[in-house]
């Protein structure tokens, strides 16, 4: 009886959770768009749109899972399904926060390799988060300060510059957007794509690699993902 | 700093695996199990002896504290995996399609439910090595055709993509370098020629 049971709530729930918002897929999906956000982070040679409220559904889940294992950690007399439990979600809520750190960490390292260059080209700023752009600001008066105080004051004021671009050569680090990259290709992409003077037509689930340039804005879109 | 350099042109092996854990799996539970809560996705109810997907991870824990039993997916095992074999001998020029984590998940399916095969894991396991060693060969011809302007590599596994990542990369930049220096060249060259035509005129 208790089995019969069982089955009729699942179907019960399985049918309000259709005719509703789906929230297990919304989870999943959330999931697997962080996952490509990583792998999309660290094989794209810029630094890309940061997704605020991606991350900020992810942390506020993850918040829970924290609670959930408090709560339930206190008790003294554990069951052992309890146990078993306590351990899949501690295992899972590792491996997002895995994940997220994998995602901020490549950011920063980017931010601090293009700081001169994002700080003098506003699109770019505006795909950092708050948090990263007052990071990159305050990290960048450190080092400044760091340079000026050891060596810079004492160099002749003409070569003090930090962001010269004079005598042929920039200081200024740039992402070399030419970098080829490995994509896949999610949806057909209607019309070939013009590579050095080659056409390239890109098919679903076809495999290239190509100049990000090229292919950077069906990124945006999602109908290619770098790989 | 924030990254380590060896993060930065590929991925480690261990972040493929990584990724290859969140690929669904069927299992079938021998006991059944209150749904969990979790951030990516549910841990549905589990009544024994029906079928549920769940991630992989997540199997592998329940097979470990013997809970369940694994399904494993209709490519692993010796008859699918040798027709691939025969495939990739009777077509030298591309790959046959294998699912994109193949290498990863019959690695920790071998290793952590080789009770659940439905072959004896030795004779899956040398298959596997015989295709693996045949794709690489042919990949490693492939670089032959490495030109500045785009590679096609249809049907490879992202763990075989991985390994010749950052030979491909930095071979294709080269290559786009100096191609990019001959085209500056030559403009160079055509715009001293107008000059001297001027000169001649």
């Amino acid at each position: 009886m208790d089995e019969f049971n069982d089955i009729l709530n699942e179907w019960v729930e399985n049918r309000t959770s259709e005719s509703g918002y789906n929230i297990q897929q919304a989870k999943q999906d959330d999931l697997t768009r962080l996952m490509q956000l990583v792998v999309n982070e660290r094989m794209a040679p810029d630094v890309l749109e940061y997704e605020e409220e991606l991350l900020e559904r992810i942390l506020a889940r993850t918040r829970l899972q924290i609670e959930f294992i408090e709560i339930n950690s206190l008790e003294l007399q554990l069951e052992k399904d309890i146990k078993l439990q306590l351990m899949i979600v501690e295992l899972e809520l590792e491996r997002v926060n895995y994940l997220i750190r994998t995602y901020l960490r490549t950011r920063l390292s980017k931010i601090d390799k293009f700081t001169v260059y994002i700080t003098k080209n506003g699109d770019m700023v505006k795909r950092l988060s708050p948090s990263e752009v007052s990071y990159m600001r305050k990290h960048f008066e450190i080092l400044t300060t760091l340079y000026k105080k050891q060596f810079l004051s004492r160099l002749p004021e003409l070569l003090q510059l930090l962001d010269d671009t004079g005598g042929g050569i920039s200081m200024i680090e740039e992402p070399d957007l030419d970098k080829p990259v490995f994509v896949k290709v999610v949806k057909t992409i209607s019309h070939s794509i013009d590579v050095n003077n080659e056409e390239v037509e890109l098919l679903q689930d076809g495999i290239y690699v190509l100049r990000y340039s090229a292919i950077r804005l069906y990124i945006m879109i999602g109908d290619i993902k770098l790989i | 700093m924030a990254l380590p350099l060896q993060f930065k042109t590929s991925f480690l092996p261990l972040e493929i695996n990584f990724l290859a854990e969140n690929e669904l799996i069927t299992i079938l539970p021998r006991v059944s199990m209150k749904s969990v809560e979790l951030i990516g996705t549910n841990l549905p109810n589990l009544n024994a002896m029906r079928r549920q997907e769940i991630p992989l991870w997540l199997a592998l824990i329940l097979k470990a504290q013997d809970k369940c039993q694994i399904i494993p997916p209709i490519w692993l095992n010796v008859a699918y995996l040798k027709a691939r074999y025969d495939e990739e001998l009777e077509f030298p020029n591309r790959f046959s399609s294998l699912p994109w984590h193949w290498l990863e998940l019959s690695k920790m399916l071998l290793t952590k439910a080789s009770d659940d095969l439905t072959d004896a894991p030795h004779l899956i396991r040398s298959i596997i090595q015989d295709l693996r060693e045949v794709r690489l060969v042919k990949s490693r011809k492939g670089l032959k055709e490495l030109n500045e302007a785009y590679l096609q590599l249809d049907n490879l596994s992202l763990m075989e993509i991985n390994e010749i990542r950052p030979y491909v990369a930095e071979v294709m930049d080269e290559l786009k370098k100096l191609s990019d220096c001959v085209k500056k060249d030559d403009s160079m060259d055509m715009e001293t020629n107008d000059y001297e035509e001027d000169e001649n005129y």
